[in-house]
């Protein structure tokens, strides 16, 4: 009876023994008392990131994140960010109707191998690129993506149209633009995995800047600007407009009074966006002079017309704070 | 006017102030500060940005080397959102130019100058901040005018450039004379922007100077001066200004050139130019309603409905209720009764 025991025990080290042996040293143990389970461990692997794991100088598997056993001989060799960003991607040389222009375009993804491939090989090679490799992938991967798209959006263009309304479809905010951009998503979220990549589904594609080339830019400044100035002085004819454009873009003034002689007066300002917009239209009793924003006398102060119409409200008075001792 | 000895502060100044703000910068999180004008804002401004007697590393310690501040004054500003970016890359290069940052990529060109300056600005906090692991807390100094000029879409910027991958490592400190969302109803929003969303749960009132500062301040003074006051007369000059920075210096100087010929120090000093112009500033620096409940108060016709501007004022510092209500100085006061 005592040797039965005896060799049990024996057979229990031997069975524990290679399990650990298997399993590799350094396992550690943490009891999880709400869901009443141990957990065994040799590594925690944060929350958006997964372990490449090798074993002898091969590819073996990606873990995490949470608690990561490892197997007999395995490795980590490298960890991957999974975690959902938007990164900010350069798309050049793109055209439109032969017009050459540029994107910054922001693209939700995260880097999921194993959601991208079951294939062990292609997972392997998936968990092997860098970052740089990735990233040159998706680059090109976003601008084949764009060109196709581009193509469709030329092929609906109407015939016969301004050239700038041929623009359209790359200006951010326009329906064009926003069908240009789903159908961009969608032959992404097809393209992206086989660099590794899964875009996030619920963040669409945003471009972020749009560069054309900078002669055609200012020829699109000069002819809105100009079509604002018709809309609000009707009466002048094509060289004053030129002149007050002139004045405008010449002086790169973000704020300039015009005077036109028919007695009205139009501040103009420039949006961040770059948007030339008229702020205020007066009628004065002064006659074709033009005036900088430095010519207070003649302009309304906007200070004092909205302190006049301050109201503040007995909660406003409580949003202030005493500072908490140090 | 020469000082070798003691330092315009001393190492325990603004303590409160610096620390709240000190603790803000090393999280990533905006704060505002509403000051009466004169109240010490450049002493504050100048601790952070340069400290030239090396106190940071009291608050900051081994962060100090990796946390900055540098300073916009919106005084300076001239009212144009590509002035404002400007204003912030000069103030960044000034402040940072010892790290190497990244020259802006040739092939990109923006179509509107302000949009470039901006993304320059961007690329440089960028840099800054997710390349170089810095901090920076951007003091907004003085910017009630640009607060209430705008446009807003220019103001929700500063949300942009922190959301730029920067959250935890950008931060804003914005000094102002009156409350900022009343700056910027003027822009018509019905809700607060995005950028009063930045520091809207860390509105503090910026105090006027305790006792030490005071003291320490003076003694900066006199020790600077060619013919030093006495203490008797440093301690009158206390009582008469209160804590107010400015009213500090203006007193000290008018007593130093041209004494008082009389007890009543109050009605000398109250009658100088000086004196009078400094007053005047601090109470046009209010708003409309709290300079309306501070000439009641001097008349002595306040009602109950002024209690919630007067709980105000009194958080200001500017207040004091000890059976009545007491001005920070005396000097004010005479002010108030005479305006």
């Amino acid at each position: 009876m005592i040797f039965i025991i005896f060799v049990l025990i024996v057979i229990a080290i031997v069975v524990l023994g290679s399990l650990f042996l298997y399993l590799g040293f350094g396992i550690r143990w943490q009891i999880i008392p709400d869901e009443r389970r141990i957990v065994f461990y040799n590594l925690i692997v944060p929350d958006e990131e997964k372990v490449v794991l090798h074993r002898l100088g091969q590819f073996r598997r990606i873990a995490g994140p949470g608690p990561v056993v490892l197997r007999w001989g395995e490795e980590v060799k490298h960890t991957i960010d999974v975690s959902h960003r938007a990164r900010t991607v350069p798309v050049d040389n793109l055209y439109i109707k032969g017009v050459p222009f540029q994107y910054m375009i922001d693209i939700w993804y995260r880097v999921s191998p194993t959601e991208c491939t079951d294939d062990p090989e292609e997972l392997a090679h998936l968990a092997h690129l860098t970052s740089q490799e990735r990233r040159r992938i998706i680059r090109s991967l976003v601008h084949d993506a764009l060109s196709q798209s581009l193509y469709e959006a030329e092929q609906e263009l109407e015939e016969g149209k301004p050239f700038l309304a041929k623009l359209v479809p790359i200006l951010p905010g326009f329906p064009p633009n926003i069908t240009l951009l789903e159908r961009t998503f969608d032959r992404l979220a097809a393209m992206l995995p086989t660099a590794g990549v899964v875009l996030r589904p619920d963040r669409p594609i945003i471009i972020s800047n749009l560069t054309l080339d900078t002669a055609l830019g200012s020829e699109m400044s000069r002819d809105r600007m100009v079509q604002l100035l018709r809309e609000q002085f009707p009466d002048l004819d094509d060289e004053m407009y030129l002149q007050a454009y002139a004045v405008i873009a010449g002086k790169s003034l973000p704020r300039t009074v015009i005077q036109s002689g028919n007695d009205t007066t139009v501040d103009f300002g420039l949006e961040t966006n770059g948007e030339a917009k008229p702020r205020r239209v007066r009628s004065h009793g002064n006659r074709g002079q033009r005036t900088t924003k430095s010519d207070a006398a003649t302009v309304d102060q906007p200070d004092q017309k909205s302190a006049a119409a301050e109201i503040i409200k007995d909660d406003d008075w409580h949003v202030m704070k005493e500072l908490p001792a140090a | 006017m020469t000082n070798t000895g003691t330092p315009r502060y001393a190492a325990t100044y603004r303590q409160q102030e610096i620390n709240r703000i000190c603790h803000s910068a090393r999280i990533g999180e905006s704060l505002c500060l509403i000051g009466v004008a004169g109240t010490g804002k450049s002493n504050i401004t100048n601790f952070l940005h340069s400290d030239p007697y090396s106190y940071k590393p009291q608050y900051l310690g081994r962060d100090a080397g990796s946390i900055h501040f540098p300073v916009i004054d919106g005084n300076t500003w001239n009212q144009t959102p590509e002035g404002l970016w400007t204003q912030m890359l000069d103030a960044l290069a000034d402040t940072t130019a010892h790290l190497n940052t990244p020259p802006p990529d040739p092939k990109i060109v923006q179509l509107y100058a302000d949009q470039s300056i901006f993304s320059k600005l961007k690329a440089q906090v960028r840099s800054l901040c997710q390349q170089h692991g810095q901090r920076l807390m951007f003091i907004l100094d003085d910017f009630d005018t640009v607060i209430h000029t705008g446009p807003l879409d220019m103001l929700e910027q500063f949300s942009a450039l922190r959301n730029d991958g920067n959250r935890d490592l950008l931060s804003f400190l914005v000094f102002t004379k009156r409350l900022p969302s009343i700056l910027e109803r003027v822009h018509g929003k019905g809700e607060s922007s995005k950028f009063y969303d930045l520091f809207s749960n860390n509105i503090f009132a910026l105090g006027l100077y305790n006792a030490d500062d005071v003291h320490q301040m003076l003694q900066y003074l006199n020790e600077s001066a060619g013919r030093p006051l006495r203490s008797q007369e440093m301690v009158q000059i206390k009582t008469l200004c209160g804590g107010h920075a400015r009213l500090l210096k203006l007193v000290f100087d008018l007593w130093r050139t041209t004494p008082p010929d009389s007890a009543n120090t109050v009605a000398y000093f109250g009658e100088k130019p000086d004196i009078r112009n400094e007053c005047r500033r601090i109470l046009q620096g209010l708003h409309e309603q709290e300079q309306d409940v501070a000439l009641r108060i001097a008349q002595g016709t306040n009602s109950p409905e002024d209690n919630a501007v007067i709980d105000h004022l009194i958080r200001r510092g500017l207040l004091e209720n000890t059976g009545r209500w007491v001005w920070f100085s005396p000097l004010f006061e005479q002010y108030l009764r005479m305006a």
